[in-house]
């Protein structure tokens, strides 16, 4: 009978509905991890103006002339130059709009909205929760695990109900390959993959040749990135060439990636290499165009090659690394003992079978004030967590250094516990600090209860519906708000110390633990500036000194001094011995004493070596931005207060200091300027995007159609909480010719500053006939990433007025989506052609 | 200041090494300051490595000459003329020349003393006798060449040989001390034939660069170095004989590329381990000025003024393999005393090397015998191997020992491992005989040094390698050059007989046409089945595209082949947007042959341009 009805309903349907699926046009978007603009525009252009804002022009077009050479090729680069360069259209100037690393710059790119992921990492400073959205290995395994494939970045973008570009079109009818966002799960590639690595490229009906071509790869070891992408562009082929039971297209979209550019640029960013690698990716996307021109829909597909970012580069210096983690672990930076996504040194690890295949670990300070090596330390009482991945720039997540003061102090009453004169102190110093923390214990303690209540509720709204996304996400908030509850019985126990000196005295007497108080993995609030000036990182005086005189008296170091001024004993490859280029923080802006003229949305303050200065950049609400080169910021009582400097211009744009401008201006004044889109990128990185989803009524409304009965701002004040304790104490980024790594050494390019190489990304098409696109064209103007989604969706007839999103039919993930803020980039001659929607 | 500070302190290692070698004796009282002025960080200046084309005709079977070309890589400096490589090469294909011998000067085969002593383990050192030059015209003296064209996988065939025959020897359980010896005279042999490897890769790269430099086209040809070097690299290894259809240039690049991965990772450990330590680490980068580094290797140096009042803990395994403890050994601390503002040199390394970032220590200045001791371990350990694999050992043994090998390989342990030192070794003892970088003194000391990472019987020494360089180099051009000339003459001919499946016949001028014609033929069928067999645009000009396509079809005027009938599908299937204007014309004729043909007849009457419509 179902059966009957069913036949019924398609062949009323079906015809209809198969119709309006051959007239939809299509998207094949091939993404290149870390593909700089100006090398790729310099390998089609290489006597053109692109190759003279290379590291050794020279250089490049000799190698340019060897690879035509040896390679036999008169065009070295056909497919991208006839199709994106000669037949497609591409703006000329294209920025990241946030950092230019792989998980912020494809979230941006995706989804069309500002960054929610910050990092390559998720680290939340409360649970001690830590991912690693590159962790293929693991993402993958849990993608294919849990029945609801769902990577941890997209569900840091659910949560707060931010789609992803893709999501406007429907899911069966939308291929993606692995990449840090995406909703398929992986089998299709994986099985691929296993066919390739097994058969080695060969025909399996061939064991001989098969066992030949793997016996000839002992000799030359080929790449694995080439063996993965070579079976991914082969795979594409397939999806874009496979057919329906009715001799359609069974896919409206394909997003596929290929990291080989990116992992070239850092291993090694010879120029022979690059053309060579350049030439290997010419041929895949020749192939996929290939598939394209083969299939029905040639005339109606858009092709659009986008790049999330560049790597700076220099091909005969190494890159040196400084290597965070264990320098954090050394005097000299605090003795912390620090957290770790991976081993710091997994080629020498016994424990790291296979590169690649890790896990977070610990490693202690030998001189830690609070690890096994003092009376009554611990292991595992890590107070640092740094996120960086080989690139000149980390993020510094510390634990509170008001908590590091209360764990020092417990410590000291477990070791003098009989002396009861040295416990009188002892209580004196412990009171005094709990009441100048207790403020923000408090306050956290109330969030996080709150967040564990609003949490547990929606998971259990999510268990009844029972379908595997809701019981993946139900697993994924139970386990969240489970490290939250164990949070709260801390700060509570520790909030409910007696303030009398005899109870005080019989609870120090007693028997207790000081994880029960002040949890491992908890970092607490972020450090204020003022915490991190004078950060606590142990005792001064030796034990036996410590209580003698009056007052114990704490060591202390000045974070925002010591990143600047750290002069190192090997300098790097251009003789600099300063590995850092400033320290950055966020700062209050209601606590600044200035007039800014507008309203601040927020206030970053840049110190520089002291011979560079300090610089303040003010965002407004409006989105524009003020340059200010500043003197000397200091606190005086409970404000900050500056003096302006008249010379200084430590972003070297003399023509932007002092007055407000739009990003888009700036972008395109400075354009060439070594840190041209500073501003920009700090703002998002910097900015609470996640506030403006949770005020957006599209979540709300969201959230009330998953569940009537959901107290919606105890949710949205959950979720608040949950991402505020993704934010870190600052940022700093290293010098040119330095990169902050943990886990391995990194010899070549690097990315994550701001130097055009890495800031300057890809974005171009190609269209089939029905396209009205402008061919041949550059588009001038400065335009961000964040302006491809609207872009592509207005190209596929998704995109409605203001930035508004009409999902296609079909579509199940989201019904109604956030506005784009971002602009369409004119590569389409408007109005659209009549045929398309 | 940088370049003052490190040429200082070159100086102090200078002192320091000649006062460990003995050499301080000579000049006595010399104080490391007072060797500043006379040192010189790369006094070599600007490269004088030059490429010597020489012209080798020889006459031929019906009267006329082959031209074939010996271009020769010699230092030359002053009246100082140091042949280093030497390549035959065949002019005849055009731009693209291709090469027919190549000769690592430098190289001799080791002699019958030699060979016994390899089959002991011992803290062998290389062969440092005077070779003697023969006397007159000696027939049997033409240096034999690395590499020959004609037999291109004879190495990796070698190999195959040695191999079959270790275990042949282990399954047919001869007598015991018999596998011992034949197990260390392959391994000295091996080590041998990598070591040349390394040095004539390297000669080859610098050979690649000075071309880069100054162009000619007299020169090998990019491409035939890329043979050349692909050649050498399948050579390497036994499996190499199962190598045919991988790209030639992927197989190069792939090579080169891990070797600069290798040692940008290794600069990086090192550096990074060095400011931990508050130490210095100066690269030293090796290569022809404007050109990419060939080679780096690294001085790792103290500085009073760099250490901080509590310094870190030092281990004696420690990372930098340095045999003495920097902070605490008198005499550096005496040193530091003196000079806090000087960086007084500690170590000097090479970064090629086959651990997993960890650099070859090749002359710890303050104790300077622990580099041999290291280099003595690895022999112990491969006696030790090679005497176990003489006998049938317990399970339990064998499972002990792989848990040790993978906990050492693991921890990159360099003391007591097998892993070769020779990538990044023989390349420094090529450029410090060739005074690369630094002054002749502090190069002989290095090379001194280097020679303690050589441990191996069969192996020259730097000094008997110079030697060699002239003597090969003299036999090569010795009466007019004639045993060169007959030797290319020969190998060409070889070529020819091999191509054209001619057996043990003589070549004539028509057998020298037909391949010529062949040759032709054969690069313009590969640009033919290349595009036709690709799914994607080849990146070869319209231009030679259809010259090749011409010169294919008139051997194939039906279009019977499989690369014909894949070249015309390709095209049929290319989108005609991607055609030329100036070539569609051509393209129709290709792709309707008899339609174009009766509209070339019509096409009298009919206006120009109608047809290919």
């Amino acid at each position: 009978m179902v059966g009957v009805c069913g036949a019924a309903f398609l062949l009323i349907l079906g015809p209809a509905s198969l119709e309006a699926r051959v007239e939809d046009p299509r998207l094949v978007l091939i993404k290149l991890d870390g593909l700089p603009a100006l090398v790729l525009e310099a390998a089609i252009e290489p006597e053109g103006p692109a190759s003279e804002r290379l590291p050794h022009p020279d250089l490049f077009r000799e190698a340019h002339r060897y690879s035509r050479s040896v390679q036999g090729r008169d065009i070295l680069l056909p497919n991208l130059e006839t199709y994106f360069f000669r037949q497609g259209a591409r703006p000329q100037t294209l920025f990241t709009t946030t950092l230019p690393v792989s998980s912020p710059s494809w979230a941006v790119i995706d989804t069309g909205q500002p960054s929610i992921v910050k990092n390559n990492y998720y680290f939340n400073r409360s649970s001690g929760e830590l991912h690693f959205y590159l962790d293929q290995f693991r993402e993958s395994r849990d993608t294919l695990a849990r029945g609801a494939g769902k990577t941890t970045a997209l569900w840091q973008l659910d949560l707060l109900g931010v789609p992803l570009m893709l999501d406007a079109f429907p899911p069966e009818r939308t291929f993606t390959s692995i990449q840090t966002l995406y909703r398929r799960r992986p089998g299709d590639q994986l099985s691929h993959l296993g066919a390739q690595v097994i058969t080695a490229g060969e025909a399996p009906k061939n064991p001989v040749r098969v066992a030949r071509r793997h016996l000839s790869h002992t000799v030359y070891h080929p790449g694995f990135p080439g063996i993965t992408e070579d079976s991914l562009a082969e795979l594409t082929v397939q999806k874009i060439l496979e057919k329906g039971p009715d001799g359609e297209d069974v896919y409206d979209v394909l997003s596929v990636i290929f990291p080989l550019m990116d992992h070239e640029f850092h291993v090694d960013a010879d120029y022979r290499n690059i053309l060579s690698s350049l030439v290997v990716l010419d041929n895949w996307i020749g192939r996929i165009l290939d598939a394209v021109l083969e299939s029905g829909r040639r005339d109606r597909t858009l092709v659009a090659l986008v790049s999330d970012h560049g790597l700076d580069f220099d091909p005969v210096r190494v890159s040196y690394s400084f290597p965070i983690t264990r320098w954090l672990r050394n005097p000299l930076f605090g003795n912390h003992t620090t957290l770790v996504a991976q081993a710091e040194d997994y080629h020498h690890a016994l424990t790291v079978p296979i590169q690649g295949i890790d896990f977070a670990r610990v490693y202690e300070s030998e001189a830690s004030p609070y690890g096994p090596r003092v009376p009554f330390g611990e292991k595992g009482y890590y107070t640092a967590f740094t996120a960086n991945n080989g690139n000149p720039r980390f993020d510094a997540f510390l634990r509170n250094s008001d908590l590091n003061r209360l764990h020092l102090l417990f410590l000291e009453v477990l070791r003098v516990r009989g002396d009861e004169e040295q416990l009188k102190k002892i209580y004196a110093v412990f009171q005094a600090t709990l009441a100048e923390a207790r403020p923000w214990l408090e306050e956290e303690l109330e969030a996080t209860l709150s967040a564990v209540v609003a949490l547990e509720r929606y998971a259990a709204s999510l268990a009844r519906r029972g379908d595997a996304a809701s019981k993946d996400s139900e697993g994924r908030l139970r386990r969240e708000s489970a490290g939250y509850r164990k949070v709260a019985s801390a700060l509570h126990a520790l909030l409910s110390l007696s303030r009398e000196w005899s109870e005080w005295l019989v609870w120090a007497r007693g028997e207790f633990r000081i994880p029960d108080l002040i949890p491992k993995g908890y970092l607490g609030r972020p450090n204020t500036l003022q915490q991190l000036r004078g950060y606590v990182t142990g005792w001064k005086e030796t034990p036996d000194q410590r209580w003698r005189g009056g007052e114990a008296k704490f060591r202390r170091l000045d974070y925002s001094l010591l990143f600047p001024s750290f002069r190192a004993s090997s300098p790097d490859a251009y003789g600099n011995r300063f590995p850092f280029q400033f320290f950055s923080f966020r700062l209050p802006a209601e606590e600044v004493e200035h007039d800014w003229g507008r309203s601040l949305r927020q206030l970053i303050w840049l110190s520089f070596r002291e011979d560079r200065g300090q610089v303040l950049i003010a965002e407004s609400t409006a989105g524009d931005f003020f340059y200010l080169p500043v003197r000397e910021l200091r606190r005086q009582g409970s404000r900050y207060r500056f003096e302006m400097d008249e010379n200084g211009d430590p972003l070297l744009a003399p023509a932007l200091v002092g007055r407000w401008i739009s990003p888009r201006e700036w972008a395109a004044e400075n354009a060439s300027g070594e840190l041209a889109v500073l501003p920009v990128i700090l703002a998002d990185l910097f900015r609470d995007n996640y506030e403006a989803f949770l005020e957006d009524p599209v979540l709300r409304r969201r959230l009330v159609a998953g569940d009537a009965k959901m107290d919606v701002t105890a949710h949205l004040n959950a979720l608040r909480y949950r991402y505020r304790q993704q934010e870190p104490d600052f940022r700093v980024w290293v010098n040119r010719g330095w990169n902050v790594n943990v886990h391995s050494h990194t010899p070549g390019g690097t990315h994550g500053a701001f130097h055009p190489l890495e800031t300057l990304a890809v974005f171009a098409v190609w269209a089939g006939k029905e396209f009205p696109l402008k061919r041949g064209q550059a588009i001038p103007g400065a335009y961000f990433t964040q302006d491809i989604a609207p872009t592509l969706l207005d190209a596929m007839g998704t995109l409605g007025e203001g930035g508004s999103v009409i999902p296609r039919l079909g579509a199940s993930q989201y019904t109604e989506f956030p506005r784009l803020s971002g602009t369409v980039i004119p590569v389409l001659n408007h109005p659209p052609h009549p045929s398309l929607p | 200041m940088r370049g003052r500070g490190i040429r200082a302190g070159l100086s102090v290692a200078v002192f320091i090494l000649a006062a460990l070698l003995g050499i301080a004796r000579a000049v006595p009282g010399t104080a490391p300051g007072g060797l500043t002025v006379s040192q010189v960080f790369d006094p070599l200046g600007p490269s004088q490595l030059e490429i010597r084309n020489y012209p080798v005709a020889v006459g031929n079977n019906w009267g006329g000459a082959y031209d074939f070309t010996m271009s020769v890589l010699a230092l030359s400096r002053g009246d100082r003329f140091l042949p280093l490589l030497a390549i035959a090469i065949e002019s005849g294909d055009g731009p693209n020349n291709s090469w027919l011998a190549a000769w690592n000067l430098g190289d001799d085969s080791p002699g019958l003393g030699q060979r016994l002593k390899s089959l002991f383990p011992g803290p062998w050192s290389p062969r440092s006798d005077v070779r003697r030059e023969p006397e007159g015209n000696d027939p049997f003296s033409f240096p034999r060449p690395c590499l020959v064209a004609t037999s291109r996988k004879e190495g990796s065939w070698r190999r195959v040989g040695w191999g079959a025959g270790r275990r042949l020897a282990r399954y047919a359980d001869l007598f015991n001390p018999f596998r011992f010896l034949l197990n260390n005279y392959v391994h000295y042999h091996n080590d041998m034939e990598d070591r040349k490897f390394h040095q004539l890769y390297t000669l080859i790269r610098l050979y690649e660069d000075a071309a880069a430099l100054n162009p000619s086209p007299e020169h090998l040809s990019p491409p035939a170095l890329v043979d050349l070097k692909y050649q050498l690299l399948i050579n390497r290894r036994a499996l190499g004989v199962l190598m045919e259809s991988e790209s030639r240039y992927e197989v190069v690049k792939s090579y080169e590329s891990k070797l600069r991965v290798q040692m940008g990772k290794a600069a990086s450990f090192l550096h990074a381990q060095a400011n931990l330590h508050h130490l210095g680490f100066q690269s030293v980068a090796y290569g022809l000025p404007g050109r990419p580094p060939v080679s780096h290797a690294a001085l790792i140096y103290i500085r009073k003024a760099d250490l901080p009042e509590q310094l870190p803990p030092w281990s004696s395994r420690n990372v930098f393999d340095l045999g003495h403890n920097p902070y605490t050994h008198p005499e550096v601390r005496e040193l530091m005393d003196r000079y806090p503002e000087e960086e007084i040199p500690l170590a000097f390394y090479v970064l090629a090397s086959d651990f997993n970032f960890r650099p070859i220590i090749v002359a710890d200045f303050f104790r300077p015998g622990s580099v041999r001791r290291r280099e003595s371990t690895a022999t112990v350990r491969v006696g030790l191997e090679n005497l176990l694999a003489a006998y049938r050992l317990p399970l339990l043994y064998r499972t002990l020992h792989r848990v040790a090998d993978y906990g050492m390989d693991k921890k990159a342990s360099t003391a007591f491992s097998d892993t070769s030192t020779a990538a990044g070794v023989e390349a420094l003892r090529l450029f410090a005989r060739l005074d690369w970088k630094f002054d002749t003194d502090t190069n002989y000391m290095l090379l001194r040094s280097l020679e303690n990472r050589v441990a191996n019987p069969l192996a020259e020494s730097y000094a008997r390698e110079a030697s060699n360089a002239r003597l090969n180099f003299a036999q090569l051009l010795n009466g007019d050059a004639r045993q060169l000339a007959l030797k290319l003459r020969r190998l060409f001919e070889d070529r020819v007989r091999d191509e054209l499946d001619l057996g043990n016949r003589a070549i004539f001028a028509a057998e020298y046409r037909r391949f010529r014609e062949e040759r032709e033929y054969q690069a313009a069928q590969r640009l033919v089945e290349d595009f036709g067999g690709s799914q994607f645009l080849t990146g070869y000009s319209w231009d030679r595209l259809m010259e090749a396509w011409e010169i294919v079809s008139r051997r194939d005027p039906e279009k019977e082949l499989p690369a014909s009938d894949r070249f015309i599908s390709r095209l049929e299937k290319l989108d005609p947007d991607m055609v030329p204007e100036d070539y569609r014309t051509r393209v129709a004729e290709i792709l309707y042959p008899r339609q174009y043909r009766r509209a070339e007849r019509a096409e009298v009457t009919a206006p120009a341009g109608r047809v290919i419509e």
